[in-house]
């Protein structure tokens, strides 16, 4: 499931992860994000917030007693900072900075997929359409056939458009063209 | 402070926020060192903690926003600001008019205090979009020239800084006193 911050953060966090945790955070998120435009008036930069989230995710493992949340999150944003950035998160409040990465099930298969396949060479950007295909590619890999429509999945890109970030969230009618033909070229691969 | 003794000609009244961002103050004098050096350790702080400045337009909400809540408390403090500087993730300059009631404007010259009664006429008359540096040090002389024709008060030194992408600069008073048609 996907959850839009302010407009140019997203914040992926899987079903894998305790939802109502989630939500928690995502809140908390807001507020954070709220605070600081109201303080700056400027949109908080991306780093800052997955700090702030993290930070509170890290007290639930030091003070309190209380069980730490159950929550991965994967945040692509971008700010005029740093440009484009992906962090992942973890439970202990842990955060780093990624070219491409994935949480929750079978995260760890799809994670060495993205190492093969992800363009290493620095100077060859990687299109948005290529990423979005490589993604795709990884999903259909690792799951079965019939879990793949749009009711199991949902696709998200960010991107610059005349400058400012928007976010475009697929349509399922987008999502099922997008599944269907990736099913075929790894149906077609399998015939080989 | 009601005195009439000059303790110190070339005081430096601003505080270079970051490396792009000058503050420039006037108002109560202990009321000014206070909320200034607290919004300096306040920008600086953040800059260490995010690894990033904030913007010149970051500060100046900021700033206009900690007076603000001074307002309405006993702490009220009397300091009027000026914000500049330069943004780098924009590629353009800015400056806040801040007075001591928080209220903010962004314009493209600005003044404080007794002064402003005759620079903005001046520069009203000499101000035109994307001057040059040249220019614009002559519009400041201009201003301090009608000063010194029409105010009661003379000033032989003046604190003058330049704000650009790569930093901030001085002015020497000296050299600047050069371009002054009336002395």
């Amino acid at each position: 499931m996907s959850r839009r911050y302010d407009s140019r953060t997203t914040i992926f966090s899987p079903e894998a992860g305790i939802t109502s945790d989630a939500n928690l955070l995502i809140n908390e998120g807001r507020v954070v994000s709220q605070g600081y435009l109201m303080r700056y008036d400027d949109l908080i930069p991306v780093e800052n917030l997955v700090g702030r989230l993290c930070d509170i995710k890290q007290g639930y493992t030091q003070f309190g007693g209380l069980r730490p949340f159950g929550v991965s999150f994967v945040v692509a944003g971008w700010d005029p900072i740093i440009g484009f950035q992906l962090y992942q998160t973890d439970p202990a409040g842990n955060y780093s900075g990624w070219k491409a990465t994935c949480v929750g099930e079978n995260s760890s298969s799809a994670q060495s997929i993205l190492k093969q396949e992800y363009k290493k060479d620095e100077d060859i950007e990687m299109s948005l359409q290529d990423a979005v295909d490589l993604a795709c590619k990884i999903m259909v890999k690792l799951t079965d056939t019939a879990k793949l429509d749009s009711d199991n999945f949902e696709f998200a890109t960010l991107s610059l458009v005349d400058g400012t970030p928007k976010i475009h969230q697929f349509t399922s009618s987008e999502t099922d063209s997008l599944l269907k033909k990736h099913i075929a070229e790894k149906e077609s691969k399998t015939e080989e | 402070m009601n005195s009439i003794m000059t303790i110190k000609h070339d005081a430096d009244k601003t505080y270079n926020l970051t490396k792009n961002v000058v503050m420039s103050t006037s108002g109560e004098p202990g009321d000014v060192t206070n909320f200034c050096e607290y919004i300096l350790g306040n920008v600086k702080l953040y800059g260490i903690r995010n690894y990033h400045d904030l913007t010149v337009d970051a500060c100046a909400k900021y700033t206009r926003r900690e007076l603000a809540m001074s307002l309405r408390s006993r702490d009220a403090y009397q300091v009027n600001l000026l914000v500049g500087g330069f943004n780098a993730n924009t590629q353009k300059p800015a400056l806040y008019c801040i007075d001591y009631l928080a209220s903010i404007a962004n314009i493209p010259f600005a003044a404080h205090g007794y002064c402003s009664y005759f620079s903005y006429s001046v520069l009203d008359r000499i101000y035109h979009p994307n001057m040059t540096v040249e220019e614009a040090l002559n519009a400041l002389a201009a201003c301090i020239s009608e000063l010194n024709t029409r105010f009661i008060i003379k000033h032989t030194s003046y604190t003058i800084k330049i704000i650009d992408a790569s930093g901030i600069s001085d002015v020497s008073s000296d050299d600047f006193l050069k371009r002054l048609t009336v002395q």
